[in-house]
């Protein structure tokens, strides 16, 4: 494990992902910022060839194209089995049965910094 | 009417074949009959002379020459010293040819031979034969002609009235009324043809109905979705000033984006406003070849600055649809703006306005490359964009598609690489 745990982030609009990179920065993590579901896939795949694969994969649910539970389906089915925190600003039913099935954590937005930090906090805490 | 064709041929080839059996079988009795008759005419003929010829043997010859005068279409003859002792009946030749052995004194003395020709047999049974088949020929002629003609009637006429009407169905037009009354199975199709229409007609109803309550909720979701963002930013910057996690420069930036993401919050409320205000239908027409032209022409500026060449073909006489001219421009104007943005190298744009069925048809056609096959299925749901965050809010489709559908029209889309067509669909004025 290094001692800066490596977080992928999907989102795609700039100013929020930038936000949240910086916060998590902030916090201490190495970040990877992605736009699109197309992106975080084939980042994460090429991040474990690698041999460093994310500690924590961050996602927003909708994205144009692939969204972020297609793209976590692929990971998982791919045999991933790397934590995600889901983030959604319409947390339906569907959305939150999907995010359990993939044993992914679900954060509403508006997003509060701190709920996430806890979060990921929690993600990490509990995988190591 | 193939059906009732290869019904009347087989229908008819087995009556062909059973009358033909029966004639057959007819004439041949005949011909038995014909032939007993002479027989039995040669056996009594025989007989009288064998019992005078046998009382005067001597005056044989004379008998049977006299006798031969007597009947022209039996030849008799007298063969003296033939030693046959039965009588026989034979054809030969093509004639019936009896003998009778004369005894006188316990010894054959001659015999009488009779001869008459089967012609006469011959011809009456041709003609049977003939007068059979020509009974069978007409039969079979009035037997075709009723079936054909009943056929179309019974048959024909309510399968093609049926037909039309799955054809309507294929074409989702409304097809409910009953093609015909009758009380046999084709009556039972047609009602339950009818039934299915119905109740094809209720559960598209049900869909639209379900997909407008859906689309409620696609925008509920795409207004959470598109203000989450934002309001997560602002929230996001005001925690990091509030926790001291940003100071000095690095502030005001968090500030300055904040302010920006609160003018994004206020564009999209904006144009929501607009999206919810749209008008239904009034009752009013227009044509949609001058609303094109004059979209065209507000929008020349545009097209001039992407190098666009536009044109506007219009059906005579020009349709009229049941839409009112604002609402009508607002679809137009949204369509035509997006082909110009799907051909920014440059291209052409056609409006056509014609007539389709009972319905007016407007195309707007681009020549640009096609649209993403990620995004079709949704590209009428509101928030769905292809352009980069912040440049379109992905409601112009959506708005179409409300005005569009509020005036009980639709649109269709075919898209390649070669270009796209949006074609709106609207009610043709009385």
């Amino acid at each position: 494990m290094p001692v800066h745990p490596l977080i992928a982030i999907a989102e795609d609009d700039v100013q929020l992902r930038g936000l949240l990179a910086a916060a998590l920065e902030h916090a201490g993590y190495r970040v990877i910022q992605v736009g699109t579901g197309e992106h975080l896939v084939a980042v994460v795949r090429h991040l474990l060839e690698a041999g460093e694969p994310p500690q924590l994969i961050i996602t927003d649910v909708r994205m144009p194209a692939l969204g972020g539970i297609d793209a976590a389906q692929l990971l998982r089915q791919a045999g991933h089995t790397t934590p995600m925190i889901f983030m959604t600003a319409y947390g339906d039913a569907w959305t939150r049965s999907q995010a359990s099935a993939l044993g992914a954590v679900l954060l509403d937005k508006p997003l509060s910094l701190s709920v996430l930090r806890h979060a990921v906090h929690r993600a990490l805490g509990e995988r190591s | 009417m193939k059906i009732l064709t290869k019904y009347t041929a087989v229908v008819g080839i087995l009556f062909a074949a059973a009358l033909s059996y029966v004639t057959f079988s007819r004439v041949t009795h005949l011909r038995g009959e014909l032939e007993d008759d002479m027989r039995r005419d040669h056996q009594m003929v025989g007989r009288v002379l064998e019992a005078a010829i046998a009382a005067a043997p001597l005056d044989a010859a004379d008998l049977i020459r006299r006798a031969n005068a007597i009947d022209s279409a039996t030849r008799l003859d007298w063969e003296p010293a033939t030693r046959t002792a039965l009588p026989s009946q034979a054809i030969e030749g093509g004639e019936l040819v009896s003998r009778f052995p004369v005894r006188a004194g316990g010894a054959v003395v001659g015999t009488i031979v009779a001869r008459e020709s089967l012609a006469d047999v011959d011809r009456v049974v041709r003609v049977h034969t003939l007068l059979g088949v020509a009974g069978i020929a007409s039969i079979l002629l009035i037997g075709v002609c009723a079936s054909l003609v009943l056929g179309r009637w019974l048959i024909g006429r309510p399968i093609a009235l049926l037909v039309q009407q799955a054809r309507r169905i294929g074409r989702r037009e409304p097809a409910t009324e009953l093609a015909f009354r009758r009380s046999d199975e084709l009556g039972e199709l047609a009602i339950e043809m009818s039934a299915a229409s119905q109740a094809l007609t209720e559960a598209v109803e049900q869909t639209r109905h379900s997909d407008r309550l859906s689309t409620v909720g696609k925008l509920a979701a795409g207004i959470a979705h598109e203000l989450g963002t934002p309001l997560s930013i602002v929230a996001g910057h005001a925690q990091m000033i509030a926790g001291r996690e940003v100071t000095g420069d690095a502030a005001l930036e968090s500030a300055r984006a904040i302010d920006r993401e609160v003018t994004r919050i206020g564009r999209i409320v904006r144009q929501l406003l607009d999206f919810a205000r749209r008008k239904g239908p009034e009752g009013t027409t227009c044509e949609p070849g001058d609303v094109a032209r004059r979209c065209v022409q507000l929008l020349t500026p545009m097209a001039e600055h992407d190098g666009v060449h536009c044109a506007i073909r219009e059906a005579t006489p020009p349709p009229r649809a049941l839409i009112d001219e604002d609402s009508l421009q607002q679809v137009l104007t949204n369509l035509i703006v997006n082909a110009f943005q799907a051909m920014p190298s440059g291209g052409e744009l056609t409006v056509v306005a014609s007539r389709a069925d009972e319905h007016v048809r407007v195309d707007v056609r681009d020549s640009g490359s096609g649209i993403a096959e990620s995004v079709r299925e949704r590209m009428f749901e509101p928030f769905v964009t292809t352009k980069q965050p912040g440049e379109g809010t992905g409601l112009g489709l959506a708005v179409v598609y409300g005005i569009v559908a509020d005036h009980g029209g639709w649109i269709t889309v075919d898209t390649s690489e070669r270009g796209t067509t949006f074609s709106v669909f609207l009610q043709e004025a009385a």
